[in-house]
């Protein structure tokens, strides 16, 4: 049950970051002028420990599961972003040139160049997030929720129950473990032409 | 007598046959064979370096007629590649204008594929993918498109090979996908930028001989970069031999050779002595040494 509330919290964090790192990360990979502009805001944001943010999401968000979720969006959304941004840009300009050659060019090159080009980095983000969403999953139900791992650890530490303790971090290592798993396995589908992006 | 007179009829009967046949190819393209596939006038660019601007070509005038091979040959720095890149639309003129069948270029388009050094193939598509991603985007269906592929993947005889990736072929494999990939794109202007340049010698020499069986069959326009006056004399109709600093057109050589031509035959040779000290003289002497290695 507690596993069952953490995990739906870390995918509903996890995907809002995800959906929205991604696309950023694409605009703002293929756009100099968005990078321009919006590189500054999020360059300085980003220092901003997530766990700093926890007092201003509980007076957003109030006490409970919108608070974890949101520091879970936080933490996930940046290496997803920056990653996206990365594969965008590392893509060979050869083949936008091979692309645009062979009469692909506009929304069509977009998606079968730019984004299959990014997929690997893409990958790679997403795998960084969901494990910056589950570190951050725990302090963000330290704090004002009942169910969940975090809620567990917190309440365990309070009876003194180490083996309590123990076993809610060994639960968060194994959700997280599988999650990752089957990510790489999505990973190792998608980049089946490439050895070297397999995990 | 009698049989002379048999046989006179006989080649009468021949010669319009032959004539017909000319008078169809006209047929099958009476633009084409007007309108120059391609046209260069007055081409020049000038890059803005840090240090000021810096001419790479100046006034080039060039007509490439339907189903020419045409080598531009230079050293490293005579602007061929740029020009070559203009060709195919990737790169903007500063000053003249390129049109191809009387059509302006005005950017990168199917009807002008292009062949890279470095291959430019897609690494997440298989082999047959990548022959066919042209077709595809043309709004092919998915039977036709595999169709293409099929036929062009077996013209250039990667059969086996259809559903491996780039990342697991050789170079010389890597390029006759290439190659197909364009040919599959139905362009009639073929480019080509030192297509063979990474290429071991063997490899090379073989998808030269394979080049030009597809030119003859295909009867593509190929406009072929390289810096090998060996490969320009064997591959080419007509060598435009480039000169740097601007790039210029420094001479035009019609190659009447017969084929298939003996790079060891003694007027290949006297065509690659003329050629290679022709490219010499253009150069500065400390350059020299570099032109000896690539020639």
């Amino acid at each position: 049950m507690h596993l069952w509330a953490s995990t739906r919290r870390v995918f509903m964090g996890f995907g809002l970051a995800a959906v929205s790192g991604v696309p950023l990360g694409l605009l703002l990979g293929r756009s100099a002028l968005l990078r321009t502009l919006l590189d500054p805001l999020l360059s300085l944001l980003r220092p901003i420990p997530v766990t700093a943010w926890l007092p201003l999401a509980m007076i957003f968000f109030g006490l409970g599961s919108n608070s974890a979720v949101f520091l879970v969006f936080l933490g996930a959304f940046y290496p997803i972003m920056l990653n996206t941004v990365f594969g965008v840009r590392s893509v060979d300009v050869r083949l936008f040139e091979a692309a645009a050659m062979l009469g692909c060019t506009g929304t069509a090159q977009f998606r079968s160049v730019t984004l299959r080009g990014a997929l690997p980095s893409i990958f790679n983000g997403l795998r960084l997030g969901l494990s910056f969403a589950w570190i951050l999953i725990v302090v963000g139900e330290m704090t004002g929720v009942q169910l969940g791992l975090g809620a567990v650890i917190m309440d365990a530490r309070t009876l003194s129950r180490t083996d309590l303790v123990i076993t809610g971090m060994i639960f968060i290592g194994l959700a997280g473990f599988f999650c990752d798993r089957a990510l790489v396995l999505i990973n190792n589908r998608l980049m089946r032409w490439s050895p070297q992006h397999h995990v | 007598m009698s049989e002379q007179n048999i046989g006179a009829p006989r080649q009468n009967i021949d010669a319009p046959q032959r004539n017909g046949g000319a008078s169809q190819q006209n047929i099958d393209a009476p633009q084409r064979a007007k309108v120059p596939a391609l046209q260069l006038s007055g081409v020049s660019k000038v890059y803005q370096a840090s240090n000021g601007p810096v001419e790479a070509l100046s006034d080039i005038n060039l007509t490439i007629p339907q189903g020419q091979f045409v080598c531009l040959l230079g050293a490293s720095g005579c602007g061929k590649s740029s020009l070559l890149r203009m060709l195919a639309g990737f790169e903007s003129l500063t000053a003249g204008s390129i049109s191809t069948y009387g059509m302006p270029v005005q950017g990168p388009g199917p009807d002008r594929g292009m062949v890279f050094q470095d291959y430019g193939l897609f690494p997440w598509l298989t082999v047959l993918e990548n022959i066919g991603f042209g077709p595809k985007h043309a709004g092919r269906s998915r039977r036709e498109v595999r169709e293409i592929a099929q036929k062009f993947v077996e013209m250039v005889g990667l059969g086996g090979f259809s559903d491996r990736y780039p990342g697991q072929l050789s170079g010389g494999m890597k390029q006759r996908v290439a190659i197909a990939r364009v040919l599959a794109n139905n362009g009639r202007i073929l480019l080509m930028d030192e297509p063979f340049g990474a290429l071991d010698a063997l490899t090379r020499a073989k998808l030269q001989e394979e080049l030009l069986t597809i030119w003859r069959e295909t009867r593509l326009t190929v406009v072929f970069v390289t810096h090998s006056v060996e490969e320009a004399i064997f591959l080419a109709d007509r060598v435009v031999v480039m000169s740097a600093g601007p790039g210029r057109i420094a001479s035009d050589i019609e190659i009447d050779l017969p084929r298939p031509r003996d790079v060891s035959s003694v007027e290949f040779n006297v065509l690659r002595r003329e050629i290679t000290q022709g490219l010499s003289s253009h150069l500065a002497p400390q350059k020299l040494d570099t032109a000896m290695v690539n020639a």
